[in-house]
């Protein structure tokens, strides 16, 4: 691998460099994919450009009861924020199950979405929580939804010349409760072979599953709400033989392939398995 | 092209001339003969390169050398006193019978060095957890674990 | 052991402190910064099996900063191996599967020879292939890997090659004894299986790595970062040079586990061709792909056995993948059937078939053919032990030889601690109360336990030199590996013993052919058995030197002479101690003036003593398989563990692992107790994780650290929940009656855990490794069978 590297002190700098070098340039944040993938040939940049000296890309903030988290800022600080713990603590287990500590204290929330892996850990919890991200280049920002920025593994919505600058989580309806499950054989240290996140909202009065959703990694092209699981949930009481049927609703729903982690029978099964224990973890008892 | 970076090493201002896609691993090694790191898999999956940037485990086999400017890195040449006295963490893997082969011992020191000075007094749990992602291939990890719990409770002393 | 100082006791490592400073210089150390060093890379075959049709490489040739580009025709024109000689440095015509060196480069650095490798153009007819052992062993197997096998030379062992049943099989190993077929017919309980184990690696930390130097009077230096004799000799063979043009160096290797290293042949044959220094490392993909990896193996046992417990008969069919190219394969399969010493078995039939195919090729892993063949027998042993319905261990006891019985091979079985080592861990892991089921009713748990040996080969020796030097500092010399085992460490504590001096008054050399005295080599734990013995014979000399020249001062008979703590003393009067500087060449009174330099010289040059010890094999009956003496020694070993098995998921976590091993007398309480453990969990990893992924084609799909999972931290009991004892019936051979130990401890981990998962779910898995989802396919498959019922 070959590249020069460019480290921007402010935004303006980094949307300039972009502006000028666009598709032989390559965003850096931890670069715990990046400096893989370029080994590997798998990306071959000829400018590099670290966004972590961005003051405006780091923090972690209160917003109108939900949160903004700046691109840069590392998934270790996002696994042990206060409020991200209190809020959304289904983020900050994920966040927390991304390999070792030594990959954690670098690699950055914005770079595990922008690498688009379809079994990246904090994608599905944003799905969960209709999270959306502040995207900018030489035209001007943008907000994009999460759920529309994958397009395919390694590949999102986002232009060569643009960069991700902050994820915007807005504030959980009262009621609602989320987890995150992790399947792989080491625990964090390994890729997942199958990610499931879930929040539900249930009405105080009777329990009632007013909002359920479900989103699965490392099962498609990228990871993905399973919507007709959600469907099997939403108004009803939710019971045993309804989570048996959901998680088994979600299982069909998604779309795995076999690779090297796992068969496509395993993993869906898996699917099955996890959504099912992720359900349970999350009714009110 | 070659360009020239500062780069503070185990308390010292070292100069080095740098290609701007080189390692910090690599450079620590071929340009500052600080060979303790060590290079085992260059995918960040097995901790053997692990220092101490800012108080914080670092992968330096896939950590920019560019991103390490302006930075404290502390590497296994850094840890012993000036003379000559261990670390107290160094003196445990001795005691513990901690040491085999030796490959993965710097990164895996470095490692529970940064624990310990995040989290003082560990559970063995926490241990096993923080350093999960230093691989042995020799110990079996029993006297490592040992050797770093002993640490653990006398760790006022670590810095 | 109690009136010992260093030997048996748990002394600081020698190489331990410079390891914790980071200051060791290992062979990944060498060459950084040198001038003028160039890099080494080397281009593989992308096709399982393909003709070299054409190489072109003039583009790489020109690329600013290349100083070589060789491919076939460039290296040596010879095969080379090591029991059969079938393969090329460079492949010359075939490329036999993908990773196969097609050629190599130098550059003046790694990233222009990582260039120029992408800039040959290799034309290829792609030939088709055969992975599967199974097809590749057929008379009629379509593809035929060595189509000159016959032609092949085959310089030791040559009487494993005869009645080959196809094309692609290389090796047949036989053992014959007794009748099988008859005593099948008489037993009452007849159990047959089938078992099969994937590759595994060593992924031992250190990358390979090596860096060759010419030097001014036209030998070469080559220093690897495996073993020294292993890769002296082959490089010697594979060059035509004669041991004086090469001097092979090494230093405390990273981790060895049986690994054979790789890049040195490409260093020498670059160093030659550009007469610069040339560095290779081979990354961590290199590594698995082209390192000579353990075998794979279908092992199908058939027991016969009587109402009362007795095994009368096995019979075993072993099938080896040893992959493109045979290296140890052939002596791996072999030794394989030294599994066999550990039970009494009368009747013994044992065929071992050595196989090509278009796979990475072949070498040694931790237990040497061991571990492949007890994953089979010792799972083997719990079949039949609910065939005639007897507890495992009890039957295993049962069946286990005692003292000097003679093994299914003719081989003196000694210092089995077998039957101790069972108990010790049946205690352990509380063989008789069942394991207490958790509330969550998807988690069994449940206890399984294994035996296992690993022999040391009879056929190999040891040199030692011992020197005294002038400041009284004794010097050793050996041929062996120091791969954080611990042997220099052992080797210091003996000598530290035999003279009563501190262990800072003995120093090491190794790793250096030049220096070092003819070693087999760190292999088949032989370390501490040959080279302390050798030793200890060295030792002997150069006191027996030293009581002449003593004796000779004080003019007495050199009887009366004791030889220790630093120095000599006559028998009658110890309180008056002589010191060693007495007698060396600097403080001889006599010492200065040139004149009388010639004397002195006479009388006091160099006190070095040589020790030479040879393991005295016995011949092996190439029909039968029959030896008096094949094995100098055994480690026996039990362990026992303690799974719980997720039903949802098909995970098995090991909750409790012991072991108890037969280690002689223990050299080192702390590092053979640190050896054992590691053996187990290295164990836990073949068990579960561990194993390559081929894709259709044939190329490895997991060759990394993320996706071939080693065991972690995470993933390894600790404390309590491993232990290991250390059974002492002391080897009448041994030095201070040890033996070698650091194999063992992988060989029955896997047949453990696997029957603990029976115990825990009821079903069998054969397949290694036990992955969740082979687990949960296994499960499954038990549901589906129990609800057709």
């Amino acid at each position: 691998m070959r590249f020069d590297y460019l480290q921007p002190a402010t935004l303006d700098e980094c949307v300039a460099m972009l502006a000028k070098w666009g598709p032989s340039a390559k965003i850096i944040a931890g670069g715990t994919d990046l400096i893989l993938n370029a080994r590997a040939r798998v990306v071959d940049p000829e400018y590099v450009i670290d966004i972590t000296g961005i003051p405006s890309m780091s923090g972690i903030e209160e917003e109108g009861g939900g949160v903004r988290i700046g691109a840069a800022v590392t998934v270790r600080d996002v696994s042990e924020s206060a409020i991200i713990k209190e809020r959304f603590p289904l983020l900050a287990t994920a966040a927390s199950l991304i390999g070792s500590v030594g990959i954690r204290n670098v690699a950055t929330i914005g770079g595990n979405v922008c690498r688009a892996s379809p079994s990246s850990e904090c994608s599905p919890p944003l799905l969960c929580l209709d999270a959306s991200a502040k995207v900018v280049g030489p035209g001007g920002s943008r907000t994009i939804r999460l759920d529309e920025c994958f397009l395919g593994p390694g590949c999102t919505t986002l232009e060569t010349d643009e960069v991700l600058t902050e994820i915007h989580i807005p504030p959980n309806k009262p009621g609602t409760r989320g987890v995150y499950l992790k399947h792989s054989q080491r625990g964090s240290i390994d890729l997942a072979i199958v990610g499931v996140a879930v929040v539900g909202t249930f009405a105080a009065s009777d329990g009632t599953c007013q909002e359920a959703k479900i989103a699965l990694g490392g099962v498609a092209p990228t990871p993905m709400r399973a919507r007709d699981a959600e469907r099997v949930l939403q108004g009803k009481v939710v019971d045993d033989a309804l989570i048996a049927l959901a998680a088994q609703t979600a299982a069909d729903e998604s779309r795995p392939i076999s690779d090297v982690r796992g068969s496509a029978d395993y993993r869906k099964e898996m699917v099955r398995v996890f959504t099912q224990r992720a359900l349970r973890a999350i009714l009110p008892s | 092209m070659r360009r020239p970076i500062e780069l503070r090493v185990n308390g010292v201002i070292e100069e080095a001339y740098v290609e701007p896609w080189w390692t910090l691993a690599r450079v620590l090694r071929d340009e500052l003969g600080l060979t303790g790191t060590k290079i085992s898999c260059e995918t960040g999956d097995c901790g053997a390169c692990t220092v101490n940037i800012d108080g914080r485990a670092v992968r330096s086999c896939i950590y920019p050398v560019m991103k390490a400017q302006g930075k404290e890195i502390v590497t296994i040449e850094g840890l012993a006193g000036s003379d000559g006295s261990l670390h107290p963490l160094q003196q445990a893997f001795l005691d513990n019978f901690a040491v085999q082969c030796g490959y993965c011992t710097p990164g895996m020191v470095m490692g529970a060095h940064a624990l310990l000075g995040e989290n003082p007094h560990p559970s063995e749990e926490e241990i096993k957890e923080g350093l999960r992602g230093n691989l042995c291939r020799c110990t079996g990890y029993n006297n490592i674990v040992k050797a770093v719990a002993s640490v653990a409770g006398a760790a006022e002393e670590v810095e | 052991m109690d009136e010992l100082t260093f030997v048996g006791k748990s002394v600081p490592k020698v190489d331990a402190l410079a390891k914790v400073l980071g200051k060791t210089k290992y062979v990944s150390e060498e060459g950084i910064g040198i001038p003028g060093l160039l890099y080494g890379k080397v281009l593989f075959s992308p096709h399982a099996h393909a003709r070299i049709v054409k190489v072109d490489t003039s583009k790489a040739k020109a690329l600013k900063g290349v100083r070589a580009v060789l491919t076939g025709k460039d290296a040596p024109a010879n095969r080379v191996g090591m029991l059969i000689d079938d393969r090329h440095v460079l492949c010359r015509e075939v490329a036999r599967f993908v990773g196969d060196p097609v050629a190599c480069v130098a550059a003046v650095t790694a990233e222009i020879a990582e260039e120029a490798i992408r800039l040959i153009d290799v034309e290829y007819e792609i030939l088709p292939a055969v992975f599967d052992a199974e097809l590749a062993m057929a008379a009629d197997c379509p593809v035929v890997i060595h189509p000159d096998l016959p032609t092949y030379n085959r310089p030791l062992y040559a009487y494993m090659g005869d009645d080959l049943p196809g094309p692609n099989v290389h090796t047949h190993h036989k053992i014959r004894k007794g009748d099988v077929d008859r005593a099948f017919e008489e037993a009452d309980f007849i159990v047959e299986n089938r078992y099969e184990s994937d590759r595994i690696a060593h992924c031992q930390l250190e990358l390979y790595n090596s860096v060759c130097y010419p030097e001014t009077d036209a030998t070469l230096t080559v220093w690897t970062s495996a073993r020294l004799r292993e890769t002296h000799e082959p490089l010697l063979q594979a060059f035509g040079l004669r041991a004086s043009q090469l001097r092979t160096r090494t230093s405390y290797q990273g981790g060895m586990f049986g690994m054979i290293g790789r890049p040195e042949r490409f260093t020498v044959l670059l160093a030659q061709k550009t007469g610069r220094p040339v560095k290779m490392v081979y990354n961590r993909e290199e590594n698995f792909i082209e390192g000579l990896n353990r075998l794979a193996e279908i092992v199908y046992v058939k027991d016969g056995l009587k109402k009362d417990g007795t095994i009368v008969a096995r019979e075993i069919r072993g099938i080896v993948n040893t992959g493109a190219y045979t290296h140890h394969g052939p002596l791996v399969l072999r030794n394989g059937a030294f599994h066999a010493s550990q039970y009494r078995l009368p009747n013994y039939r044992w065929d071992a078939y050595g196989i090509y195919t278009n796979t990475p090729a072949c070498g040694p892993l931790r237990g040497f053919g061991s571990a492949e063949v007890l994953w089979a027998t010792e799972q083997q042993m719990d079949l039949d032990a609910r065939a005639v319905g007897m507890d495992p261990i009890e039957f295993r006891l049962m069946n286990t030889p005692n003292e000097g019985e003679r093994d299914v091979r003719g081989t003196l079985v000694n210092c089995i601690g077998a039957k101790r080592c069972l108990k010790i861990v049946g205690d352990w892991i509380e063989w008789d109360k069942p394991s207490m089921q958790p509330k969550e009713s998807h988690i069994r748990l449940g206890k399984g336990i294994a035996l296992g040996n690993k022999y040391s080969m009879a056929d190999t020796a040891s040199a030692v030199i011992v020197e005294m030097k002038s400041d009284g500092v004794l010097e050793i010399a050996h041929g062996g590996d120091d791969c954080g085992q611990g042997l220099n460490t052992v080797l210091t504590q003996i000598a530290a013993e035999q003279f009563s001096v501190p262990m800072e008054k003995i120093s090491i050399i190794w790793g250096d052919s030049a220096r070092s005295p003819y070693d087999f080599g760190t292999a088949s734990s032989r370390s501490t058995l040959y080279i302390g013995n050798a030793l200890l014979r060295a030792c002997d000399d150069v006191k027996n030197q030293i009581r002449q020249l003593a004796a000779a001062k004080l003019h007495v008979d050199p009887k009366d002479i004791e030889v220790g703590k630093g120095g000599f003393w006559l028998r009658d009067e110890p309180q008056q101690l002589f010191p060693m500087s007495h007698l060396t060449l600097a403080n001889h009174p006599a010492a200065r003036g040139a004149v009388k330099l010639a004397t002195c010289l006479e009388e006091s040059a160099g006190i070095r003593g040589t020790g030479v010890f040879w393991g005295h094999p016995g011949a092996e009956d190439p029909e039968t398989g029959q030896g008096e003496r094949l094995a100098i020694s055994y480690t026996y070993g039990a362990q026992a563990a303690e799974v719980a098995v997720d039903t949802e998921t098909g995970e098995v976590r090991v909750l409790r692992l012991h072991s108890a091993f037969d280690t002689g007398r223990t050299m080192h309480p702390a590092m053979c107790e640190a050896q054992l453990e590691g053996g187990a969990v290295m164990g836990i990893g073949s068990a579960l994780m561990e194993g390559f992924k081929f894709d259709e084609n044939g190329r490895l799909s997991n060759a990394n650290l993320h996706d071939y999972k080693v065991c972690s931290m995470g993933d390894a009991p600790s404390g309590d929940d491993l232990r290991v004892a250390l059974v002492e019936e002391p080897h009448p051979e041994g030095p201070y009656g040890a033996k070698g130990a650091a194999e063992s401890a992988m060989c029955p981990t896997a047949s453990a855990i696997a029957n603990a998962i029976y115990d825990a779910v009821g079903v069998r898995l054969t397949h290694l490794p036990m992955t969740p989802e082979r687990v949960l396919e296994a499960l499954k498959l038990k549901q589906a069978r129990s609800s057709d019922l």
